[in-house]
Order: structure tokens, then sequence, then C-alpha cells
């Protein structure tokens, strides 16, 4: 079993494990010839299945497994994968390769730096004495170096998180959620303001609520937060506590076309979307999820990513993160499933 | 009767917060022991593996400094020096760091700070005293309880050091950002003209425990990158990765040289550097006692076997004034009320009244973008971590929890402030916004439109 690559974009890659990592410890990753796909089922909360192809974050990638389709499972810490690509995030190279280490598999990161202050051992000094004295003709402006300091001078940082490679059969049983089609399907706006309007509605109802039963110290109800789509363009975001009931609406919003499953017999019905579109701007599609969730699975705003909600009403929300900047938008998804509340 | 007062400039007193804090990673209490010119400040944790010490230059670092010698009980004799021992989190509460709002800072600005130590007998008062002098006439004064007692000096005897090396202070924080949280040893090595920094941890774990090992970080770079590298070659050299980040994170705040000496295995390690500014630090670290084999497997019980090897080595002892002015030291005759332990008590107990209104911890993003926060931070996209600030109320005002901080006494809210000091558990995994925004009661109309006009 072999695994090893360059990992071509080290950014994205960390932005991903960031957001991931919110959302649960370990992640299964599934490698084959041409996907990459991380998949986070958590106990309670989010579920996600993020699936990328080889080259949005890859590149000089080779696999070779005797299982079926030359796939490698790997059962993978979050954390300390995050915690290892930042050390590469001023490299000029990184490297990944599956290997062991005292008999303990782990996967590698090799990492080459340039060390920023090779420049700076000296001038580091330089810079604390002549704080005080004037250059008036600025002929300090020509920094002297010594022939070897303009010499790139690299760091190689070796990181090794540890892993589990998972059998094929031990995997085999698990597979996405399977979810009926959408009552409304929308494009979310700026995830940023989104956060901060949903973090603020949390800390609200935290608020007024803790407020309420301060002395009995019990604060374990969860606050839900109310999410709606027509198919007109419209998201609506509130919370209702005892004592407050506020809301935030965003208007002039895209409802996408969805293509119809071609697997249903698509012609037989009505879909739900189109359904609830003829039912005009009042007509909505409502989930309730928990607020603490929510801000969790909004951190994968820091990827830039276009992104598609699917509200199943009362029952779910799907949401489609799509990669920016990538030719091959439509094989880098990840999808997340989010399961609602009953009133 | 006054034994020593000194004045600290306000970047004295950061550079004196700075070296709390490094020595509140080694001992809850800081050992001070002033003499003709000067005052160290030392720590020696409780294993007995790592000491640290900072030396202030009485006429560099202080814009005053003069140390009355006390005379001995019972006789005509003055005693060279003076030395005490005070719980760190109460000097730091008082010496703060350069952390805050610097607009807000603007109007409460310190200007300087004096310090004055009394020690007496009987009906006087042992006092270590310190008077912020703030703008606009304010003066903050602590009286700070210390308890009478001699420092453990770990001493390191240059005589016979074979191995050198210096290095840049940050290039060395450069490389010890590496490292993830959870290891417990560092490892020296050079080879051909190679140096390798190993961060590792010995645990041996098995089936889903192996996920929850910390990372394992190499980081090799040329000798060059050294400013000095004079080091036996394959020399496994092992020390602590937490006492070592800890010197490496205070060295790296200015730009300086940190120079290691050491020996052997099992013998100890000396770092020292200076920040031109008066303050000479000196640490003294442990080596792990075996020496680790090229092909390393793990050797379970060396650091516990290494921690009572130097618990009685014999590098560390008692002062010399120590033993001489024995009826100083005992408890007996000690003066008044002062105990470490009462201390303790006292804290504790205060900071539990004191909990339903902490301080609000230092946002990492400026409050006033009300809704949306500048976006300049990966940070923003973290979760709100909602159970950190469970005591959350809607206050009208947010500075009313601290009103009463400006009393003169020495008060544990400030105290619990600096528990939460960054610089304290860097965990980088838990990057996490701080409690941005308490609600304020109205918004402004700019913000609202701020909000909805882009």
């Amino acid at each position: 079993m072999r695994f090893k690559t360059s990992v071509r974009n080290i950014q994205t890659f960390s932005k991903l494990t960031a957001s991931l990592s919110s959302l649960g410890k370990v992640a299964w990753v599934r490698l084959d010839d041409t996907n990459v796909r991380f998949t986070i089922i958590p106990e309670t909360g989010t579920q996600v299945w993020a699936s990328f192809s080889i080259l949005s974050i890859f590149e000089d990638y080779h696999i070779q497994s005797n299982a079926s389709s030359n796939t490698i499972n790997l059962e993978l810490p979050l954390a300390p994968l995050h915690r290892a690509l930042k050390s590469a995030l001023n490299a000029t190279s990184a490297s990944i390769r599956l290997t062991k280490r005292d008999g303990i598999p782990v996967l590698s990161l090799t990492i080459i730096t340039n060390t920023i202050s090779s420049g700076n051992s000296a001038s580091g000094f330089l810079n604390l004495n002549q704080s005080g004295t004037q250059d008036p003709f600025g002929d300090h402006a020509f920094r002297e170096e010594a022939l070897d300091a303009g010499r790139d001078r690299e760091a190689v940082v070796t990181q090794d998180i540890p892993v589990r490679v998972l059998t094929a059969v031990s995997v085999e049983g698990i597979h996405e959620p399977r979810v009926r089609e959408p009552d409304a399907n929308i494009i979310l706006p700026s995830l940023l303001q989104l956060k901060a309007i949903s973090d603020r509605f949390t800390k609200l109802s935290l608020a007024t609520n803790s407020g309420v039963v301060r002395g009995g110290g019990v604060n374990t109800v969860a606050p839900k937060l109310e999410l709606s789509a027509n198919m007109h363009g419209s998201l609506k975001l509130s919370i209702s506590t005892d004592t407050l009931n506020i809301s935030s609406v965003w208007t002039g919003l895209t409802n996408p076309e969805i293509a119809p499953d071609p697997g249903e017999d698509g012609e037989a019905e009505i879909r739900p979307d189109i359904r609830l579109k003829a039912q005009g701007p009042d007509a909505w599609a409502t989930v309730r999820i928990d607020g603490r969730d929510w801000g969790r699975v909004l951190s994968v705003g820091r990827l830039g990513g276009r992104v598609i909600a699917c509200f199943v009403n009362e029952h779910a929300l799907i949401l489609y993160v799509y990669l920016q900047n990538f030719d091959d938008e439509e094989d880098s998804v990840l999808t997340y499933y989010i399961s609602s509340f009953t009133a | 009767m006054t034994i020593l007062n000194f004045t600290l400039n306000p970047e004295a007193i950061s550079k004196m917060h700075d070296a709390l804090v490094c020595l509140g990673k080694f001992n809850e209490a800081v050992s001070i022991e002033a003499s003709q010119d000067k005052l160290v400040l030392t720590a020696l944790n409780s294993s007995k593996s790592a000491y640290a010490s900072f030396t202030l230059v009485g006429n560099k670092f202080f814009t005053k400094f003069h140390y009355k010698q006390p005379l001995v009980r019972g006789s005509s004799q003055s005693r060279e020096k003076f030395s005490c021992k005070i719980y760190n989190k109460a000097l730091l509460s008082v010496f703060k760091g350069r952390v805050g709002d610097p607009s807000r800072e603007r109007e409460t600005a310190i200007e300087r700070c004096e310090v004055t130590v009394q020690d007496g007998e009987g009906q006087a008062r042992s006092r270590f005293i310190v008077k912020i002098i703030c703008r606009h006439g304010v003066i903050k004064t602590y009286r700070l309880t210390f308890e009478s007692v001699a420092p453990m000096h770990a001493q390191f005897t240059k005589a016979n050091v074979n191995n050198h090396w210096a290095i840049s202070s940050r290039t060395l924080r450069e490389f010890v950002e590496h490292f993830g949280p959870g290891t417990e040893q560092l490892d020296i090595y050079s080879e051909d003209g190679r140096v390798s920094l190993t961060s590792y941890t010995e645990k041996i774990v098995s089936g889903n425990e192996i996920l929850k090992q910390p990372l394992h970080t190499t980081i090799a770079v040329d000798t060059l990158e050294f400013t000095e590298f004079s080091v036996e070659e394959q020399l496994h050299i092992v020390v602590s990765v937490k006492d070592f980040k800890s010197i490496i994170t205070h060295a790296g705040i200015t730009a300086t040289v940190v120079k290691a000496c050491y020996s052997r295995p099992a013998s100890p390690m000396q770092l020292t550097y200076t920040d031109g500014g008066g303050v000479l630090s000196e640490f003294i670290l442990m080596t792990i006692g075996e020496v680790r084999s090229k092909s390393a497997t793990p050797i379970p019980n060396v650091s516990r076997a290494a921690s009572r090897a130097v618990s009685n080595r014999p590098a560390s002892r008692q002062p010399p004034d120590a033993t001489s002015n024995s009826g100083r030291a005992t408890p007996s005759e000690m003066p008044p009320p002062p105990r470490t332990a009462s201390m303790r008590e006292r804290e504790t107990g205060k900071s539990k009244m004191t909990r339903p209104s902490p301080p609000p911890p230092q946002p990492s993003i400026p409050s006033d973008a009300l809704f949306v926060p500048a976006a300049d931070g990966d940070q923003v996209w973290d979760p709100v971590n909602y159970d950190d600030d469970d005591d959350a109320m809607l206050l009208w005002d947010q500075d009313r929890g601290e009103e009463h901080n400006h009393s003169a006494t020495l008060n544990s809210t400030r105290t619990q402030q600096n528990q939460n000091h960054p610089g304290d558990s860097r965990d980088d995994q838990n990057i996490r916004l701080a409690p941005t925004q308490r609600l304020g009661p109205t918004q402004s109309m700019t913000e609202i439109k701020g909000m909805f006009d882009d």
C-alpha cells in the first residue's frame, strides 16, 4: 500500500481541515485514483461528505493499493492535521506520504520552508543599534550583505500525523444519507454576514435564556434557529424565545435550477420545489437547527465558495459548498447534511 | 523599614511582565533577591529539573534603584542581600503587559511605577508596595505580602562544557512554533552540518488511542543557520520541550542571540541571552539521562528516571547567606503573617465571589463592527465558543464589572484576567473567537447602513 503526493494548494487544504475540524475530531478519508473524500459523522450534529478531485488540492499523486479500484481508507485526526498544515503555510513545497514510524502508521508531511530570518539574524541587531541614530543622507538604505546571506537557507520540517488504516470491509457499510427531493433551493448570501448574524442570534437567545434560569444554573437547552427559504429569492433567519422574537430576511437571492435526478421518473409528479414556487412568495420551506452546530457549519465560509442550500421542509437542510476558482467545480463539493429539529 | 526602592518606566514594566509570564511557567512563586546593584528574579520548577532566572541590572534596567542593606538581627552587621518570595499571579496582576486597546490605553497610560519593599519585625509591616502612577494623577497602590525565604539557585559550571551553539532568537522561535501541543521531549542532534530538532513523546499507545498521539515534529536545518555551532557529532541531547518552548517564547520577544552550553546527557544545559536593556536571562535545564540510539525505540520511564536524578543533583544549593542568616529564614522567627498558603486561600476564595462578572476578554476583533466583523483574519470563521462565557449577561455597560478594580488593594478580578493570558496555554488548536461583542443597547445608524449596503 503506497500513497504519496505533493500538496498543490496548501491554503485551501488548510482552510478545508479547519472547517472540517470544527465539526468532528476524526475524519474518514478515502483516497482513490480520481478523488479524495473526507467524511465526518459525529454522534450528534451535522454530517459532512467532502469530495475533491485530486488536482484541486494535490499534484504528483501516486496511490497503490491491493483493495478494489485502488482505494486507501484512513482514519485521520483533524486537529493534528490542521496543526501540521499550519507549518506549511509559508512553505516553498509540501508533500505527504503514508509511512510507518516505530510501527505506527503515520501520514508524514514534509515541508520545505525558507527560513525567513536567515537574513534577519544579523539585521535584527542592526535595527536595534540604528534606531537611535539618524541617517540624514539615506546612506544606510543599501543594506550590505555577506556573500553568503543572499543564499536561501532551507529548513525541512517533518510533521508526522498518526493515522489508522481501515479495511475496505469496515467502511463499505457507510453511505451518504438519502434525502427526498428538496422543497426549496437557494444560493446563500455572504456566509460572513450570515454567520455573524446567526452567532449573534444564538448568543442573544443564550443570554436571555440564561438570564431566566440563572440561579437554577441549567443552561442545556440549545437555542434553535429557524431558517426558511421560498422559491422567490428570499431567505429568513429567525429565533424566538419567551421574551423576544427576531428575524432577518434576505431578498433578491437566486433560486438555482436543480437538474432532476435522472434515476427518478420526474415526469410522473411535479417536483416539490416547482410546487412551492407556484404557491407564491409566502410559501416557505422551514428547518429548525441548533444554533451552535450551525455556527460550526458556517465556518466553511473561509473557503470562499458558492453555497447552495436545499431545504426539505421540517426535515433537513443540505448545503452544497463548491470550491472557488476551479474549473472542475462540479467534482469538488462539500455536502453538509443538517437534520431539522421538530418544533 | 524600607530596604529597597526602585522606579520603572513603562517599557521596563512590560519587560517585567514578560519575565514574570516566563517565570510563571516554571513555578507559581517568584523568588526575588535584591543586592547593591541588581534585582534577581528566579523560579525553580517543582521537580527541580528546570531553573529560570532574570537579572535586572540596577543602573540600566531601572530609572532609579536604591538598596539599603538591612541589619542582621541582633548585630550591627548588615546583610548583603535581601530575598523574598511572592506569588507570581499577584505580581502579574500588577505589572501588566502591553495588551489592551491602545485608544483606551492613552487615557490611563502608565507614566511610571515605584516599588518600595518594607521589612520589619513585630509591629512593623513587611510589604512589597507597588505604586503605579498614571496620567491625570491617578495612582494605583498595591500592597503585596511576601514570604521571607532565601531562594534556591541552580548553578551551572562551565568548566567541562564542550558543546555550545548560538542562534538568533527569532529564528529559533520560528522553529519552535512548528512544534504542536502534547509532546514531551525535544531532541537536539547534529550530523554532517545538519541540525535536527525533534519534538516527540514516548508514551506507548495502541488501538484507538493511536489517533490521540501528538504530532511528531522534526526540523532539519543547516548549521549555518546558527551564528556559532560547536557540538559533538551525533550527540543526542534531550530536554523538556515545554520548558524549551517557554524559554524561546520569551527570548523571541526581542531580537537577540540565544546561547546554549551543555556537555553530556544527564548533565544540565544552560541557555542565556540578554536584551540589551539591562535584563540578563539565564535558564538551566536538566537533560535526559540516556543517549537515544539512532533508530530510537521508545524507552519508557526515561523521563522519570531523569527527574529523579536531577532532584539530587549537586548543582542546586542554598546560597551562602541563607545559611549564615539562618535565623532569618526559619519560620518561627518570620515576620508577621504572610504565608504562601494563606495567600492562595484568599485568592481562591475571592475569585469565586467575583465570578459573575468577569472582565471581558480582549476582543480579537474590533467590536465596533457590530454585525459583520472585519474580515481580516481566518479566525472569524471559527465557531463561537458560547460555553466560554456562560456568565454572559445582557449588560448596559460592559465596564461595570471593572469599577471596583480601582480600589487600592490587590484585587483578584485582575488576577483572574491574567490567568487567561494568551501566553499561558497557547494551544494552537484552540484558536477561537473571543466573545467579540457584548450586546450594546443601541446601534448607530451608520453601522446599520454599513451592514446592509453591500
